[in-house]
């Protein structure tokens, strides 16, 4: 499996999602412009003395991923707060690309263009509140799309 | 709604963090109990503005040691550890388990770690010692909440 985080804004959120891939030898895809830089210390600091094994890989927009990675539409999955299914559902695919929006806006109309069964939510118990931050959700959904692989 | 779990922080060394766990406590209905001494001065609406806007969502209890907290036992008590565990897929949840982190840091002292009632490690195949706490206790939190949702 693959992560994606599409237009990151929060270094602290893209350094503990890193750790997290590091921890499952997941690449760490990051789609362009960020809202900060990859140098900075906040994502260092996060992503703790883990950063530097990160196997990352940039691109300069979607179209460009699209372009380069070619995947399939059954192994794209992406996570919205209003996505149609529960992320407890789908049976993931070995060479899924688990894709993430941006802290703000989600992800943008073009990404999920067409993709309507292939948005996924992870299901909460407090309908008065808006959302787990991104590091949050994005590693609980990770685990979730890992654990028949992981042996659950 | 039923009661699902609930969150308790042992002796948290990041503000940061135990702001992050109050959110996921928003999130999830679950109540958050915190136990000194933290590695920061404990304040609660400091750590309410941290949860952002769920501030009047929250249910934090503090407690002024481990011992206070024993005492009142709020439920089972299942530990997010990397030491002689069982995997989380593994572990049954319960409505009203309370599941614990330890000091980012530190872990728990061994006189903790032998009175919980669960141990629950999660699995990192691609090796490092750890994971965030907040993030470690999302994961978990998902997992029950997977296993408990009816």
């Amino acid at each position: 499996m693959k992560i994606v985080l599409v237009t990151p804004e929060i270094p602290y959120n893209t350094g503990a999602i890193g750790r997290t891939c590091v921890a499952l030898d997941l690449e760490l895809i990051l789609i362009k412009p960020y809202g900060f830089s990859l140098d900075e210390k906040a994502v260092r600091r996060a992503g703790q003395d883990y950063w530097k094994h990160v196997h990352l890989s940039e691109y300069d927009n979607w179209e460009s991923f699209l372009l380069d990675r070619k995947p399939q539409q059954e192994s794209l999955y992406f996570f919205e707060e209003h996505g149609a299914q529960s992320v407890y559902t789908p049976e993931y695919q070995q060479d899924a690309y688990l894709v993430f929006g941006c802290e703000s806006a989600g992800l943008p109309a073009e990404v999920l263009d067409g993709m309507d069964d292939r948005v996924f939510h992870l299901p909460m118990r407090n309908p008065l509140v808006r959302s787990l931050n991104l590091a949050n959700v994005a590693t609980a959904v990770i685990y979730q799309a890992m654990r028949t692989q992981l042996g659950g | 709604m039923s009661q699902f779990v609930q969150i308790a922080a042992f002796q948290p060394d990041l503000a940061p963090n135990l702001g992050s766990l109050v959110r996921l406590g928003v999130c999830f209905n679950a109540p958050v109990h915190v136990i000194e001494p933290c590695g920061f001065p404990f304040s609660l609406k400091l750590l309410k503005t941290r949860a952002l806007d769920y501030a009047e969502h929250a249910e934090v209890h503090h407690h002024d040691s481990w011992e206070a907290f024993e005492a009142k036992k709020p439920g089972r008590l299942v530990l997010l550890t990397t030491k002689g565990a069982t995997d989380l897929w593994d572990f049954k949840f319960q409505h009203g388990d309370c599941l614990m982190v330890g000091r980012e840091s530190a872990g728990v002292p061994d006189q903790v770690h032998d009175a919980v009632d669960g141990r629950v490690k999660i699995a990192m195949p691609g090796g490092g010692r750890s994971l965030n706490v907040a993030i470690s206790a999302g994961i978990a939190v998902a997992e029950a909440h997977r296993q408990l949702r009816g």
